[in-house]
């Protein structure tokens, strides 16, 4: 009897398990090989963007680390206004218009529609289901995790390597990119290279919580694409120990690739160039980096 | 798909003329267009349609269940999205004998009033929580009900899959088998069957605990696998008052719900009621901290729900008085709530031939009082406790109150008249949940409500082969506020002959800058447990509500049609 009475009550026990958690409540840092990009969808109007911001800022990035250089973090994140959301739409109080034609359609091509509510954010650009590849922010850790780490807990290889080459004329606000591609690990199929420009440092007016904040600094903000959207097929088979050159663009910081970039405006060196390596079947980044754009 | 629907039907009536036991059923099909209407902001897409067919087949003490669903082009911004596609969304097989209740596959539950477990079905809030897996009832002796359940929830569809027939979605993790499997156990007792059988006081107390596994994949915060729920229960009456007290906790649950803090959860609901003939009041108080509970940490909206939160407000029907709706707020309110009922008798001077019924209700709702845990963090900080929180000190937010006083009195043999009068304070600033024009800020909407409703008794219609039975009903409302999109106006009538009805309304938003008119008219017919209903009109951007539990809904122009029918 009394044998029975502990089988039944440790079976309970298993059966209603409870676990308290003692501080400290984070885990330790990891390290990465690879470099994710976080596409973030947000809009100025859109309250819990700027916490979403936070997320990305606060835990993501110093949580995954470059196993090689531990000061620089395996995710490189971009802000995306899409102009499907209303909560980008300008007005008195929100006069600053962060959408562009290039953003839109990266937003379309992940499934951002009028009704998605943001923040949201595109993680390497994994589908998520229902055609879409977007996460809610409280999944984007998990999301990076499996694209980074094994299931032993050790940082998947890199495959690419992506240097980006850039040269810039401040004065005539030229800006000439390439990127130079080092296949560290051979990969099948089809593979694109795409290239963007995005900004930090823009003050405007953005929601936070119930509170407009008019001179809230806006970083990581999309600008324009520089080979197209969705970037151009490399056209070649990725084996290993191969290393080659994307061919050479250019790019002025005019209102014909931003209506922002104005004669008055003057950040350049607060822009980066950004380059990602994609499979052009499944869509899914492979590798990314980004580089400030100056002169060396 | 549809063949295995026309076999089950055509069998109907087979198993049903033959001694094989019953084959029961409902059907439901709704059907809706959408074309642009750039005054009131709606877009066209194409044709939604929707509906669910349910088939119960009894035979002895065993019934077998399932329900097919359908959406087919849900429309973006509705709330719905995920549940596109086509699939059996519900199956079970159930023995109920009197003293034990085994079901095995998709069921559904409450505990108490379900602050630590509820699921049910509601298709036009997009809610089905369903547990999939095992049940047990048992009545060991006369008074005492002991369940214990196991099971992981439904959500919507498997989005695995991207044809348009679907297999229900349940949580999954290779690793770990458990993930997203909720246990439950609750015991009620009815001691005056049990014990105290001559008492003439009704005592039943009752007592439940929940766990839900899940595993720990957050590589940022260290997670709980296994968060458990305990919830203690009384409910006495005697003669007439009856007094019921709803107690739950829950330990550290760190979710998208709560923003990652690691407080522990508290919910309280504590109800009196008292009634005699003409006259009842009952008063209610209420206070919910971190109390969302799902077995999923980080779903949202209408995922994976565990518990229920009961809304201490009137639930309303009237269509001015439902758009500035409460929305329940798991991660912390308090509020209470007064009903008082009451019939001037028949016959008085006040109370008129029929008497007269006088309803009053008040209701509120605030936040919950919270300080920071330390100076180095601020309030509900992610990996954090979060706050402290003083379990009687009201929160210095209120979030919404609302009087109601409805008066309704028979004039004469065909004419009854209600008059209703609701004040409502909705801080939208906290609850964001409307709409807003462009440059236009969440607010606290203080608005006033006045409605007038007939009920009219019309002559029989005679006919040869009998008479035909007629009424009309009218509403006029009237919504003044200085927020938001200000005034509206609303008529409505509504004619009945026999089995048929047509309405016609209009609800015109004449505080708004565009001044909208949202006018609907309507025809359906009615017959026993079959209900066709033919609608034209438009639909205003909003929240539909039931029961704190809210689903956006799109601006719309266009037809719909309904169709319900149970066999």
């Amino acid at each position: 009897m009394k044998k029975n009475i502990i089988y039944i009550g440790t079976i309970l026990l298993c059966w209603f398990a409870c676990e308290k958690i003692d501080p400290p409540y984070t885990s330790d840092i990891i390290p990465a090989g690879k470099t994710i990009l976080i596409e973030k969808f947000t809009a100025h109007e859109c309250q819990n963007c700027p916490a979403a911001s936070r997320i990305i800022e606060n835990e993501l990035k110093p949580t995954f680390l470059n196993t090689n250089d531990t000061s620089k973090s395996a995710i490189i994140s971009v802000s995306i206004h899409p102009a499907q959301s209303n909560l980008t739409l300008t007005s008195t109080n929100y006069n600053y218009d962060f959408t562009t034609d290039g953003s839109n359609q990266v937003a379309n091509y992940l499934g951002v529609d009028e009704a998605t509510a943001l923040p949201i954010g595109g993680i390497n650009r994994v589908e998520s289901g229902n055609g879409k590849r977007l996460w809610s922010r409280d999944k984007w850790s998990e999301q990076i995790t499996s694209l980074l780490i094994d299931e032993e807990f050790k940082p998947l290889p890199k495959n690419i390597d992506i240097e980006i080459d850039l040269s810039v004329n401040t004065m005539a606000r030229i800006l000439n990119v390439s990127a130079t591609i080092s296949v560290l690990n051979s990969l099948e199929g089809n593979y694109s290279l795409a290239l963007f420009v995005m900004e930090d440092g823009i003050i405007a007016p953005q929601k936070d919580g119930d509170e407009l904040i008019e001179n809230y600094k806006h970083d990581h903000v999309y600008r324009c694409p520089i080979n197209g959207w969705n970037g151009e097929p490399l056209n070649i088979t990725l084996t290993k120990d191969l290393v080659f050159s994307s061919t050479n663009k250019t790019i002025v910081f005019n209102t014909e690739n931003n209506t922002n970039w104005t004669s008055e405006w003057n950040n350049i060196n607060n822009c980066y160039v950004v380059a990602y390596v994609y499979n052009s079947q499944t869509g899914v980044i492979e590798e990314v980096n980004k580089k400030r754009v100056q002169n060396e | 798909m549809r063949i295995l629907f026309i076999i089950l039907i055509v069998i109907t009536s087979q198993v049903k003329g033959q001694d094989y036991g019953a084959l029961s059923g409902s059907v439901q099909r709704n059907y809706q267009t959408f074309k642009e209407d750039s005054t009131i902001g709606a877009k066209s897409y194409p044709r939604y349609s929707s509906g669910h067919l349910n088939l119960m087949y009894n035979y002895k003490k065993f019934i077998i269940g399932t329900r097919l669903e359908m959406y087919h082009n849900v429309p973006p911004g509705s709330g719905l999205i995920q549940y596109e596609g086509m699939g059996i969304a519900h199956r079970f097989i159930q023995y109920k004998g009197n003293m034990i209740d085994a079901t095995v596959g998709n069921f559904y539950d409450e505990f108490g009033n379900g602050l630590i477990f509820k699921t049910y079905f509601d298709p036009n809030l997009g809610v089905d929580n369903s547990i999939n897996g095992a049940r047990l009832q048992v009545m060991p002796i006369s008074g005492l009900y002991i369940t214990a359940l196991a099971g992981k929830q439904r959500n919507a569809w498997d989005t695995s899959n991207t044809n348009f027939d679907k297999k229900p979605g349940y949580m999954h993790d290779d690793d770990n088998y458990l993930h997203g499997v909720v246990r439950a156990f609750n015991a009620d007792i009815a001691l005056n069957e049990l014990v105290f059988k001559n008492w003439d006081s009704n005592i039943n107390i009752g007592a439940s605990f929940v766990t839900k596994n899940e595993s720990d994949n957050d590589p940022i915060y260290k997670v709980p696998e296994n968060v458990g729920a305990w919830n203690g229960r009384i409910n006495m009456s005697k003669n007439n008052f009856a007094v019921n007290i709803d107690y739950a906790s829950k330990i550290n649950d760190p979710s998208s719900d709560n923003n990652f803090i690691y407080q522990s959860g508290n919910g309280l609901i504590l109800t009196t009621n008292y009634s005699q003939k003409g006259l009842g009041i009952s008063m209610g108080v209420k206070r919910i901290q971190n109390m969302s509970f799902r077995s999923n940490r980080k779903g949202q909206f209408q995922e994976f729900n565990i518990n229920y939160i009961t809304p201490f407000t009137k639930q309303q029907a009237y269509s001015l008085a439902t758009i500035y709706p409460y929305i329940s707020q798991p991660n912390g309110e308090m509020g209470a709530q007064l009903d008082v009922y009451y019939k001037i008798p028949k016959k008085t001077k006040i109370g008129g031939k029929y008497g007269t019924h006088i309803s009053f209700n008040f209701s509120n709702s605030f936040n919950i009082y919270k300080t920071t845990i330390n100076d180095s963090t601020v309030l509900d900080q992610r990996g954090t406790l979060g706050y402290n929180s003083s379990f009687l000190k009201l929160g210095d937010t209120k979030l919404f109150q609302e009087l109601n006083i409805e008066i309704s009195r028979k004039i004469n043999r065909n004419l009854k008249l209600i008059g209703t009068y609701i004040n409502v304070i909705n801080n939208d600033k906290v609850l964001v949940s409307q709409p807003l024009l462009e440059n236009q800020e969440h607010e606290i909407i203080h608005a006033n409500i006045l409605i007038l409703e007939s009920l009219i008794k019309l002559p029989n219609i005679q006919k040869k082969v009998g008479s035909l039975k007629q009424s009309m009903r009218t509403e006029f409302q009237h919504l003044s506020t200085k927020q938001h999109f200000g005034n509206w106006a609303m008529a409505l009538i509504e004619y009945k002959l026999s089995k048929w009805f047509f309405s016609f309304q209009d609800m015109y938003n004449y505080g708004h800058p565009d001044q909208p008119h949202y006018y609907s008219i309507s025809s359906g017919y009615n017959k026993g447990v079959h209900r066709v209903a033919l609608t034209y009109g438009k639909q205003r951007k909003g929240l539909f509500c039931v029961g704190g539990v809210c689903r956006e809904v799109p601006a719309a122009n266009g037809f719909s049609i309904s169709i319900t029918s149970s066999f």
